[in-house]
């Protein structure tokens, strides 16, 4: 519990300035708090530094230009991506032979959607870490409160777009695989990952760009 | 004119000296006070009066017991000296004649 405790207020002094959050760690660590009394000491500061910071016209930019449309677009692109490509899929995993692989037109279909499909996840990866990385640059000192909003939209938005259980295809999206574990996997690791990282690569750049011109 | 948690922060830090940072001087206040100073008071306080030019701060040397995190050092300027001395006069002449004033 108490290393959890400090794992948190790890987590919630990230919120802040680099030098504050080295220079309120060691406040902490020499006023001999125990682990709950430091965690709510910082979330306090956190709090307090996040409702001055929305005051301001340039967090809300941020928000309803990045992190809204971006969160429920990749919600529902990465939903529409995974249910497309579990029909293949399903149809590979049920009705493999090694016919697919001997003959020339069934080889030539299977490479296409391999091929299709490692482009797709790439384009998808890369263009969730660029979204992520301009958030990161963009929205700066205000990124906990976007990359909280911006995950909660990307896993609830998608919600709204559901597989479509009265088409052809019906039968692959029976399957809970399909329906509701696949398009978490994608989104987990094609989209939520590579852009908390492009958010964690923005935000170093804009903190080197700071310090190398203070 | 400076507020009431701004004057204790400039007076502590003026106390301390050259030893005034965060941890140091949200003590002082403690003390003074007899209740907790919570450091999101303490921090965003410190910033706005760095932004009026009553105090200025550096980042200073780590240390072991901090583990090796470094402190937010203080140092009021006379900005700052001139604004609590105005406010504690203001606060010494209303409290004339009162009951709980120390001098009546």
């Amino acid at each position: 519990m108490n290393r959890l405790c400090w794992w948190l207020v790890d987590l919630a002094s990230r919120g802040l300035e680099p030098d504050e959050c080295v220079a309120v760690r060691g406040d902490l660590a020499e006023s001999g708090e125990t682990a709950g009394q430091a965690l709510f000491e910082t979330l306090g500061l956190v709090v307090r530094r996040q409702a001055a910071l929305w005051t301001q016209w340039r967090p809300w930019a941020g928000l309803f230009v990045f992190s809204l449309p971006l969160g429920i677009l990749f919600g529902v692109a990465s939903k529409f991506f995974a249910y497309h490509n579990a029909i293949y899929l399903w149809l590979y995993t049920n009705y493999w032979s090694t016919t697919i692989v001997e003959n020339a037109a069934y080889r030539h279909d299977f490479l296409q959607y391999i091929f299709g499909t490692l482009l797709g996840f790439g384009l998808l990866a890369a263009s969730a870490w660029s979204s992520g990385f301009a958030l990161g640059f963009a929205s700066h000192r205000s990124l906990p409160v976007n990359r909280i909003l911006f995950s909660l939209l990307l896993f609830l938005g998608g919600l709204s777009f559901s597989a479509p259980r009265h088409s052809v295809n019906s039968v692959v999206y029976e399957h809970a695989f399909y329906r509701v574990l696949y398009p978490i996997l994608v989104q987990t690791f094609l989209v939520f990952a590579p852009s908390l990282w492009g958010m964690r690569q923005g935000l170093r750049l804009i903190n080197w760009h700071k310090e190398n011109h203070a | 004119m400076l507020g009431e948690f701004e004057y204790l922060l400039i007076t502590a830090a003026a106390r301390l000296g050259e030893d005034a940072y965060g941890a140091a001087i949200r003590k002082e206040i403690e003390a003074a006070i007899e209740r907790n100073c919570s450091i999101g008071a303490l921090y965003t306080t410190l910033d706005r009066l760095e932004q009026k030019g009553y105090v200025k701060t550096r980042m200073g040397d780590p240390t072991p017991q901090r583990g090796g995190r470094p402190k937010r050092m203080v140092r009021v300027t006379a900005k700052g000296m001139q604004a609590a001395a105005a406010f504690y006069n203001a606060v010494s002449r209303v409290s004339r004649g009162v009951s709980w004033a120390a001098n009546t």
